[in-house]
């Protein structure tokens, strides 16, 4: 930041006396800034921004995106602070497209790629706290700014760990569910976080395997609760259910078993799988790989 | 700038350690037999004399099934009567049941159970296969899908049990 400062400060040095003696707005709103008045440099830069005279000016929409990101980086948490990032971002946007002879382009990107980071925590934090629209509105908001800034990221890899991260945070909720959570939604949700990631990457190992144990456990749940009362024709359309979800599970099971044979957990879930379908035998087959497995690590 | 991207990669390291779901552990096939098990009492009529007092199942070499069958036992009553699960590893600790559940695949592990069992009027119930043609009243069946059983008449009729239509009916071979 004390690099920044100093580029600020010596731009507004490379301002002609003369053009500093008329106290334009721009010069204005910096002196405020240097003085650390945050509001009255805002109020000023919008002056300058809302001036056709200053409004197409590069070092206009730069001073402006630091003055925001400042205000961003004391106010973070409210909607002020993060009105402000957004300003911010905008205003070194437009810096970089008013900059013909790119002397802030570099210094530009720079602050964005802090804000996109902040953007990226945001988005994490919303995970955590189960804000799902938000967090995915702060993902994109990420990817936007990393996509031009810092072309060439691999976004396939970093979209298949977010939504993974979701995807898990959803099975959370699903099975911790808050007071007025429709668990049919977060199971739908569920499916459809891990089906994208596989759209993604056919090949992902963890997102075939969730969705195996998302479909074996609801079958699971609903033997687990069925009720001791129950008759033959009840009993049959339940295990008519179940069978269905365990047969769900089992393509998924096995495609992660094809990509590591040698996943302890993915032979639980498959000797488990088959031991739900009533397919004993394959169930012993992949019990008695696990044993070798065990056998091997142990040797 | 460095305190940031540590945030970042401790979010990643977070992402990492939190993928792997937790599969439910539930022996579902036991669960399944036990409700069946119930049903197969539900639908079995037992001589008067067996019609009061406690309803014993016994439950041999199967103690995944046997503690199924005793949460069942908690609140559930077979015919009005309260049901109690008893638990044998050996022909001679064997006594009077009104159903027994053998588990064992070959007919020489189940025969010394059903030798023990065969003076009551006790509904035998095994689990392999050919065990139906000679040893078991019902016979649950080792083929992958939805859990099957088959009915051999034959031993109902010698244990002085009465089925019904309805259960004779679900059964998918019947030994008349």
């Amino acid at each position: 930041m004390k690099r920044h400062l100093l580029t600020i400060v010596v731009l507004f040095m490379m301002i002609p006396v003369g053009l500093r003696a008329q106290l334009d707005p721009v010069s204005l709103a910096l002196r405020a800034y240097q003085n650390k008045d945050l509001p009255k440099a805002r109020e000023l830069i919008e002056i300058a921004t809302g001036d056709d005279n200053y409004n197409n000016q590069a070092k206009t929409w730069y001073f402006r995106g630091y003055i925001y990101k400042d205000i961003y980086s004391a106010n973070k948490q409210t909607k002020d602070g993060r009105e402000s990032r957004q300003q911010a971002i905008e205003s070194f946007f437009k810096a970089v497209e008013y900059d013909t002879k790119e002397e802030f382009k570099a210094d530009c990107y720079k602050a964005l790629n802090f804000l996109a980071a902040t953007l990226y925590n945001e988005a994490a934090r919303a995970l955590d706290s189960a804000n799902f629209d938000v967090a995915v509105d702060y993902f994109e908001q990420h990817k936007e700014i990393q996509c031009i800034v810092t072309p060439g990221i691999d976004w396939t890899e970093r979209t298949i760990d977010f939504k993974l991260y979701m995807a898990s945070k959803y099975s959370h909720l699903f099975d911790n569910p808050r007071p007025g959570d429709d668990p049919d939604e977060l199971g739908q949700g569920i499916i459809r976080i891990y089906n994208e990631v596989l759209d993604l990457d056919s090949d992902n190992v963890q997102a075939n395997y969730n969705l195996a144990i998302h479909y074996y456990n609801q079958g699971v749940s609903i033997i687990e609760n069925m009720d001791y009362e129950l008759d033959f024709e009840e009993l049959f359309a339940i295990q008519a259910t179940v069978m269905e979800l365990f047969g769900s599970a089992l393509p998924n099971m096995l495609k992660a078993y094809k990509l590591n044979p040698y996943r302890k957990e993915t032979l639980v879930g498959l000797s488990g799988i088959y031991f739900g379908l009533n397919d004993i035998e394959s169930s012993e087959h992949y019990q008695e790989e696990l044993k070798k497995l065990e056998e091997k690590e142990q040797n | 700038m460095k305190k940031l991207l540590l945030i970042i990669s401790l979010i990643c390291g977070l992402t990492v350690i939190s993928l792997g779901q937790t599969m439910n552990k539930l022996n579902t096939r036991a669960k399944m037999k036990s409700m069946y098990i119930s049903n197969f009492a539900k639908y079995t009529e037992w001589p008067a004399e067996y019609k009061q007092g406690e309803f014993v199942v016994g439950v041999v070499n199967d103690d995944a099934l046997a503690t199924m069958m005793e949460t069942m036992a908690k609140t559930k009553t077979i015919n009005g009567q309260k049901m109690v699960i008893k638990r044998f590893s050996s022909p001679s600790e064997i006594t009077k049941c009104h159903l027994i559940y053998v588990a064992g695949k070959a007919s020489g592990e189940v025969q010394p159970y059903v030798s023990k069992v065969s003076k009551f009027s006790c509904l035998i119930v095994t689990e392999g296969a050919g065990l139906i043609d000679n040893l078991s009243a019902i016979n649950f069946l080792t083929i992958a899908g939805p859990l099957k059983f088959e009915m051999n008449k034959k031993t109902f009729n010698n244990q002085e049990l009465i089925v019904s239509t309805l259960l004779e009916n679900l059964a998918t071979k019947v030994i008349k």
